[in-house]
């Protein structure tokens, strides 16, 4: 029993580094339609295949439900908030050295609260985001040599601050992300990270009765080595694809992410979002194949009160 | 095809515990399982007759080595009984022992005596006894034989009316051999009755000890564990300073036993670190680091010490050593000779993982 509620807790293995897995990344911040009401709920479930040579190591774990409500307040002015998880810390990690065996598990990881600006000044939209960094971690190491065993704990707090903003003009749209200051208050004592910025450019072009988007993200700092993101989309009625190319944060991991989506309209009421992606993080001869059915209900309208 | 998705999907996310990932490990530490020998910096043994009033025990007998005695009090009341059909004294046995059959002689104690600081040579924490071993009457009132589960010895009006002027009783052994009997700690005490007209009315007891004399105590430089007579072995190990900014996994304490004495088949072993550094038996000591059961007749002992190796790591100056004893001290009457210079402690440690 404890094998299966350890299994289901469990995310990449490669979250054991740094700040943990970035989850904030290809975001897109635009709404385009700034009259529409909605209020969203999503989940995102991982399902996760760790993968060296002919060994396999399957894993599952799930966010909580996820918020994001988006509120016109007047003509051409929405105001938008929600939480996401921001980088994840939780992994379990198994491993032999000689005589020395341990297990590793981590739980938990950085949240994230937004609140968002977007304004509609003629043919320009820009916005505005700041988000306030919470949460804690906890990993517990259990090491055991010949029949003596005993565990360490590590607790971490954290809390902090991000801020971005940026404008889309036509099809281009370029946005920032930066200010970002986390404190991690440690067992034994606190650090204070800058958390890497971002520079990102879109483009969201209709072709023909394809809508087409491509995103390029640079992402620097002074604790994280610079990397650069790609992803290119592409929809035709309700349904579209994507691919995305990530490299981590971290030294010497790729990611690899196929996605698919499906959109479901219920009349001018609600849409149910489905997106299936696939990833592969690849780090020397070690793989991680990921697959996350994500699932998103939207609703719009029902609640608002609009102004004509 | 259905239980071929079924075997896939169980197989693909099967909740093994392979070592996939452990170099990822790397990115917090180097990790290697590593062990010591402390070596011996000194031993010996401490010695103490420790009050035994709170055993749960009542340790009757003799032998050439030790000899034990019980003393109890009851609450007799100054009403004067009449029309008593019985008066009697029942001692329950204690089976898991091993218990011989035993005479023994029962007085009236002259000196009054403390429960719970009562030793052969000390009647409370202050007086001694003017007679080692209890104060008490040159006549003895009655005698009586432990055998089978229980053991009942009647008294008459004239003893009763002795015992209730009296400061107590005291059991004295009259052959050797030992016999363990309940003692009210244990919820099945030693019971004095009066039955009158088919009705038995208990008397409370208010005290019950038992006190133990041995002949001789082990030296000092010898390594001795002892119960009813208490034989503390002290040991120290010298710190190395390799353990310095480690995580020790285990401290693995070995001695090994010359010879033994005992009324049971198991002991129990604990030990308990110093806090301060050695003044005596006495010393401040920290809370039981190690308890484990061995069968009496074992020739080798090994405990986990690894709290105390912990500490030295953290407080290299607090290295004050162990007291090795039997626990509970005060629970029957056993020792064990240890080979001298047999103690051993062997450490295994890790280098301790950074934090993020």
């Amino acid at each position: 029993m404890n094998t299966i509620l350890l299994s289901i807790f469990t995310a990449s293995v490669f979250s054991i580094e740094g700040l943990g897995q970035e989850q904030g990344i290809f975001r897109t911040p635009f709404y385009g339609d700034l009259n529409i009401a909605q209020i969203e709920f999503s989940l995102k479930p991982e399902f996760n295949i760790l993968n060296k040579g002919s060994n396999f190591r399957g894993v599952f774990w799930t966010n909580p439900f996820l918020l994001n409500l988006k509120i016109p307040v007047y003509k051409g002015l929405v105001f938008s908030f929600g939480s996401q998880e921001r980088f994840n810390q939780s992994f379990d990690i198994y491993s032999e050295i000689e005589n020395l065996k341990m297990y590793v598990e981590g739980r938990g990881g950085i949240e994230e609260i937004y609140f968002q600006l977007n304004q509609r000044l003629k043919i320009v939209e820009v916005f505005f985001r700041g988000s306030y960094l919470y949460g804690s971690a906890r990993e517990v190491w259990n090491y055991t040599i010949g029949g003596y065993s005993i565990s360490d704990t590590f607790s971490y707090r954290n809390s902090g601050r991000i801020f971005s903003a940026g404008l889309q003009l036509f099809i281009i749209s370029c946005y920032y992300e930066g200010l970002g200051r986390l404190n991690m208050e440690k067992t034994q004592n606190d650090t204070t990270y800058n958390l890497p910025q971002v520079l990102g450019i879109g483009i969201e072009y209709r072709f023909k009765e394809w809508d087409v988007r491509l995103f390029y993200e640079h992402s620097f700092g002074d604790d994280t080595n610079p990397v650069n993101r790609f992803k290119m989309a592409g929809e035709k009625n309700n349904i579209g694809f994507s691919y995305a190319y990530n490299p981590w944060y971290l030294n010497g991991i790729n990611e690899h992410t196929i996605s698919f989506s499906y959109r479901w309209g219920l009349k001018n009421f609600a849409k149910i979002l489905i997106n299936p992606d696939m990833s592969l993080r690849i780090k020397g001869d070690l793989r991680e194949f990921v697959f996350m059915p994500e699932f998103r209900f939207v609703l719009e309208e029902v609640f608002a009160r609009r102004k004509k | 095809m259905k239980r071929l998705w079924i075997i896939l999907i169980l197989f693909l996310f099967a909740c093994n515990k392979l070592p996939l990932g452990e170099e990822e490990l790397n990115e917090r530490g180097y990790f290697e399982a590593i062990t010591i020998n402390l070596p011996l910096y000194v031993s010996f043994t401490e010695s103490k007759a420790i009050p035994l009033g709170t055993s749960q025990n009542l340790i009757l007998g003799k032998d050439n080595k030790y000899e034990s005695r019980i003393t109890l009090k009851f609450s007799l009341s100054d009403t004067s009984y009449q029309g008593l059909d019985q008066i009697k004294l029942i001692l329950f046995k204690n089976n898991n022992f091993h218990n011989d059959t035993l005479k023994f002689s029962i007085y009236v104690l002259t000196s009054e005596f403390s429960e719970t600081e009562a030793t052969w040579y000390k009647k409370d924490n202050t007086d001694l006894w003017t007679h080692p071993g209890g104060d008490f009457e040159i006549d003895s009132l009655r005698w009586g034989e432990i055998k089978g589960d229980s053991c009942v010895v009647y008294f008459n009006y004239i003893d009763l009316g002795k015992i209730k002027n009296g400061k107590g009783i005291i059991l004295i052994p009259e052959d050797s051999g030992f016999c363990a009997l309940y003692a009210r700690e244990s919820g099945k005490s030693p019971r004095f009755q009066l039955v009158k007209n088919g009705v038995i009315n208990s008397v409370p007891i208010q005290a019950d000890c038992h006190i133990i004399k041995i002949d001789t105590f082990p030296n000092y430089w010898e390594n001795w564990l002892g119960s009813g007579v208490s034989f503390r072995n002290f040991v120290k190990f010298t710190y190395d300073t390799l353990l310095n900014n480690t995580k020790a996994v285990y401290g693995e304490l070995t001695f090994k036993a010359l010879k033994h004495y005992g009324m049971r088949d198991s002991i129990e072993i604990g030990v308990k670190y110093l806090k301060k550094p050695f003044t005596g038996f006495d010393t401040e000591l920290s809370t039981q680091i190690a308890l484990k059961k061995f069968a009496l007749g074992d020739t080798i002992f090994t405990l986990d010490v690894v709290k105390y190796v912990q500490r030295i790591i953290e407080h290299p100056d607090s290295n004050f050593g162990m007291f090795i004893y039997l626990s509970p001290e005060n629970y029957d009457i056993a020792n064990i000779e240890l080979v001298s210079g047999s103690h051993q402690l062997k450490v295994g440690y890790i280098r301790p993982p950074e934090e993020r």
